[in-house]
């Protein structure tokens, strides 16, 4: 039964007027963000809104000259892969089982996990501090890896259980009965079941990991170590008056992540969309 | 299906570990500051229910507090008008199928998503601009000039606006989530429907709104504990003095304040602050209980 | 997707092996050519790591690590630490600020876990009274620090606790008007205005010549605070005995001075740019060197950025006008301190470059160095810049009172920067009167006066 394509409806032309506009606005801050970075100061001011009229790229070339940002790249690759890594495995292995092994023990534990996104983050500073210093994971990516896994595991779990309990116990059943163990099971039927929330958790937990300056400044002391995202706003906080300074450093900032997820996009939104079961 | 003890404990435990050490621990811990007077530095005085007595009795804190939550309740209702309801519309475009370059929308919507919160809170600050910001700019050139304001400056206006950049950022998140949930609805029922005669919204309506509870249900948790739990967006765009005059001061700005102090001013008040945390966790936790209660009752969970 | 984890995980395990390897020493690192400070980064790093306390006595070279807020300033600070240390060649010195919102939050960690720099910037009064508490900044007596004794007492005692030296008072600033010598002599005036009334009726020329008066915006509370009702505060009261008076709780915020001072803000709004209640600090820093505006309240910190942002701009200032005569007082803050974190592993070091920040030499190069921060210590030379000499010039004749909200007023919420902040911006989104606006005020600080 398929509907005649060539039929003009007003109604797909209205979704589509709806949809593009809303797409300029999307990508107008972002237009903005970039064509600031590109204007001269005094451009800014005088026409903030459009395209710069006299190109620049002054602020590109400080930024450059002045800072190591290859060695601070290497770290946040370094800290965020490995952290969603982690986060990944341990989460899934938690979901599972507190989705499948339906008791008391399991229903208070994930309240329990709960629990921690209830508190604002930054009222366990200075406890945070202690701990890792007591553990020598003062200025150490190490440290801010496990910050990292620990803050998103509820966030993480809540979002698999919901995924993993839509799907029927049955599709494991017969696997479970031919003897497969646990490990097996999850690997081989159930993950690649929920592969839309793992894509989801993917991109949901790079990209607050990727983006954080505040952890990194307190427990990161050494220089070489720094984020990426660290430098850039250490950097932009000293010339926060040049404009467009300011701006070349944000769209520095953001252009990794942009790009990177422009280039998985195709691939993660499939894989959300590859969608549970049809039928 | 027989499940081994032995299984349960070895999955539990990796994940046990790192939250507990590294996330409950010291966050509990701290939350037992607010039975203490501490500057942060010096020593620690146990001081009992001082702060909470003081949180609530002392009219320039409990005036504070009410307004922080009255804010957050309206930044709550403003994110799910201006985000949810957006995404869901959205994501049910998008759902159409005869609709051609969905993929694209798809992709380009969730961009902003990507995008960390100093770089949007920046962004739209400058947006914001009364003296050079395109929003004014462009209100004056289209003859609107009437309604240029100082956005982030009047307190009628500053968390809308805050509410509508932090909307921007993150509109793609549901609407994803909304359309993943959408996908995962079979095409035979539509196809009864359109044998039916159903129109294509009255099939949205009776179809698609119900059988994607589940995933309505999960995007709000998330929105109610992340909006009441804020801190990040409204610190970039206004501080944490809740300027102006407390019209964005919410829970979160307000806890940080009187944590760690001012620049220049208030001085550091741990036990208050640990007190202001305390109650947010609170309020918190009491909000999904209830709501899981509700919802829980129509078995999906 | 497994194929995906299993490449994400091979990455992890790639990355992880070779973070292993620089993780531990940083000698193998290759920083971008910055010269000396890279060299000195990696001295340092590599002391650290090593494990061994420098031999402090002996000729051996010590970077030490200096931190503070003042971004604006990093330039003009690390080029007078070559002073230093063409002095004293084993030391070298190398100051990273943290920005002014972090500072408080990095620095409380910092201490708390053992990585803080050497020497670190301290605010007056009760800003650093509060990071003294914790016991990690070194005590100074004028045995380990001789060159204390240059300062006189009030000097000394804004950056002491009980009687105890936390820091060496390094930077004082003064709060006035800047103005645009251009502008000003395009609009035919040829004196700077002594009375609100003469400055009042400057604004309305200027306004009418098609310039923007004042640069001006009450959106930032602290900008509020510190720059423009300080100054207007100060110029009204005429003399200290108004600011002991309210300490002592003689008078309060509705006393008919400080209600001037709000109607004589309340005049000069008209004069600001447009939707000034969404204007903040760097906003009118733009405006004013850029040279859209003919004055901008703000304090002496602020010639380092104007000269360097804008060489061309003809800078002048003057003291904030008195309400019926020539202004008695001007608003001075005792702003930067420099104190010495007692982990430090090269003490000796530390306060070798302390001593010699309070010695006649260093107070003048900080000052000449770091414009618009002058040297408490009177023997001190004063900085060869004209504009630096005529904003240290305000306070001759004058009594220079200290910025209100520093000393006191900060032991509850709203301290007392917050409250006129929040004040002068209600003043305008309620139109209020100066008068009400002062009832608020008063209502806010009640808890003072309890």
């Amino acid at each position: 039964m398929r509907l005649n394509r060539k039929k003009w409806s007003w109604k797909i032309f209205f979704v589509y007027v709806v949809l593009t506009l809303y797409t300029i606005y999307t990508l107008y801050p972002i237009f903005l963000m970039i064509a600031t970075s590109l204007k001269g100061n005094l451009e800014i001011m005088q026409n903030p809104s459009g395209f710069p009229r006299a190109v620049t790229w002054k602020g590109f070339e400080t930024l450059f000259r002045r800072e190591n940002f290859g060695r601070y790249f290497l770290n946040s690759i370094f800290v965020t892969v490995v952290s969603s890594a982690i986060l990944l495995v341990v989460s899934v292995m938690l979901a599972y089982i507190l989705s499948r092994y339906v008791c008391r023990l399991s229903n208070f534990l994930y309240i329990f996990f709960l629990m921690g996104m209830m508190l604002p983050l930054r009222l366990g500073l200075l406890s945070l501090n202690d701990l890792l210093n007591s553990l020598g994971l003062i200025d150490s990516l190490w440290g801010l890896i496990f910050i990292y896994v620990a803050m998103n595991i509820p966030f993480t779990m809540f979002l698999l259980t919901g995924y993993i309990r839509m799907i029927p116990v049955e599709m494991e059943e017969s696997a479970f009965i031919d003897g497969a163990n646990t490990w097996t099971i999850l690997r081989k039927i159930t993950v690649p079941l929920i592969k839309p929330a793992i894509a989801t958790t993917i991109v949901y937990n790079f990209v607050p990991i990727w983006n954080d300056a505040f952890f990194p400044l307190v427990f990161v002391s050494t220089k070489s170590r720094r984020t990426l995202m660290l430098a850039i706003t250490l950097f932009f906080g000293q010339f926060s008056t040049d404009w467009n300074l300011v701006f070349s450093a944000l769209t520095l900032a953001c252009l990794p992540v942009i790009l990177v997820y422009i280039f998985c996009s195709k691939y993660l939104i499939r894989g959300m969309m590859a969608g549970a079961l049809k039928g | 299906m027989k499940r081994s003890k032995k299984v349960y404990v070895a999955f539990l435990l990796p994940a046990l570990f790192f939250y507990v050490v590294f996330m409950l621990y010291p966050l509990v811990s701290s939350l037992g500051l607010s039975l203490f007077s501490w500057n942060g530095y010096g020593a620690k005085t146990f001081v009992g229910l001082a702060n909470f007595r003081r949180l609530f009795g002392d009219p320039s804190y409990s005036a504070r507090f009410w307004g922080a939550l009255k804010n957050n309740a309206l930044f709550f209702l403003f994110t799910v008008v201006l985000q949810n309801c957006i995404a869901l519309l959205l994501a049910a475009f998008l759902n159409i199928r005869r609709l051609r370059g969905a993929k694209f929308f798809r992709s380009v919507l969730y961009i902003p998503a990507t995008l960390s919160i100093i770089v949007v809170g920046f962004l739209w600050s400058l947006i914001y601009n009364p003296l050079w910001g395109p929003l004014n700019h462009t209100l004056g050139a289209v003859g609107l000039g009437a309604l240029k304001r100082a956005w982030l400056g009047s307190p009628h206006t500053a968390l809308l606006a805050i509410s509508v950049a932090n909307a921007w950022q993150y509109t793609g998140v549901p609407m994803i989530m909304f359309l993943a949930g959408m996908q995962a609805i079979p095409d035979e029922l539509y196809e009864a429907a359109s044998l039916d005669g159903a129109s294509g919204s009255r099939q949205f309506w009776g179809i698609t709104f119900p059988l994607i509870r589940p995933v309505m249900f999960v995007i709000s948790t998330i929105v109610f504990v992340s909006n009441f739990s804020a801190f990040e967006i409204i610190y970039a765009m206004a501080g944490t003095t809740g300027a102006p005059n407390y019209s964005t001061d919410i829970l979160g700005t307000f806890f940080y304040r009187i944590c760690f102090g001012q620049r220049l001013g208030l001085q550091p008040d741990m036990g208050v602050g640990a007190a202001i945390a305390a109650c947010m966790f609170l309020l918190i936790g009491v909000g999904v209980f209830f709501w899981f209660r509700i919802y829980g009752k129509d078995g999906d969970l | 997707m497994k194929k995906q984890i299993s490449l994400i995980l091979a990455i992890a395990l790639l990355l992880t092996l070779l973070s292993g390897c620089s993780g531990k020493t940083q000698t193998a690192e290759t920083t971008a050519a910055a010269g000396t400070t890279a060299a000195a980064e990696t001295t340092a790093a590599a002391d650290t790591t090593a494990g061994t306390t420098a031999a402090a006595a002996s000729g051996e070279k010590v970077t030490l690590k200096f931190t503070g807020w003042r971004t604006e300033d990093q330039d003009a600070i690390n080029k007078m630490n070559e002073k230093f240390t063409a002095e004293n060649p084993n030391i070298e010195v190398v100051y990273e600020p943290v920005a002014a919102t972090e500072y408080d939050t990095y620095l409380q960690t910092a201490l708390a876990n053992g990585t803080a720099a050497d020497l670190i910037m301290m605010r007056s009064f009760s800003g650093g009274k509060t990071v003294y508490s914790g016991g990690k900044i070194t005590t100074l007596t004028t045995d380990s620090v001789p060159n204390l004794k240059n300062y006189p007492d009030s000097a000394v005692s804004a950056w002491a606790s009980d009687g105890k030296s936390f820091a060496v008072p390094v930077g004082m600033t003064v709060e006035g008007v800047h103005y645009n010598k251009d502008i000003f002599d395009k609009c035919g005036i040829t004196k700077t205005p002594d009375t609100v009334k003469e400055l009042l009726d400057d604004c309305k020329l200027i306004k009418d010549k098609g310039y923007l008066p004042i640069a001006g915006g009450v959106a930032e509370p602290w900008y509020v605070s510190e720059e423009i009702t300080s100054s207007i505060l100060m110029a009204t009261i005429g003399s200290s005995q108004w600011v002991k008076d309210l300490y002592a709780k003689k008078l309060d915020f509705t006393d008919a001075k400080y209600v001037q001072m709000l109607q004589t803000l309340q005049d000069l709004e008209q004069y600001y740019p447009e939707f000034y209640d969404g204007v903040g600090y760097e906003d009118c820093q733009q405006l004013f060197v850029t040279g859209q505006a003919a004055m901008y309240m703000s304090g002496s910190f602020e010639l380092t950025y104007l000269t360097t942002t804008n060489p061309d701009l003809k800078l002048g200032c003057f003291a904030f006008p008195g309400q019926d005569a020539a202004p008695t007082a001007v608003n001075f803050t005792a702003a930067v301190g420099v104190g010495g974190y007692s982990g430090t592993k090269y003490p000796e070091q530390v306060l070798t470059y302390l001593n010699w920040l309070a010695s006649d030499e260093g107070g003048g190069a900080y000052a000449n160095g770091v414009l618009g921060f002058f040297s408490p210590n009177p023997t001190a030379p004063a900085p060869e810049s004209e504009i630096a000499q005529q904003w240290s010039a305000l306070r001759d004749g004058r009594e220079a009172i200290h910025l209100m909200g520093y000393e006191t007023m900060t032991e509850s919420a709203p301290d007392y920067s917050t409250a006129i902040g929040d004040t002068a911006l209600k003043m305008v989104t309620e139109k209020w009167t100066a008068a009400q606006a002062a009832d608020y005020m008063q209502q806010q600080m009640s808890w003072f006066f309890k």
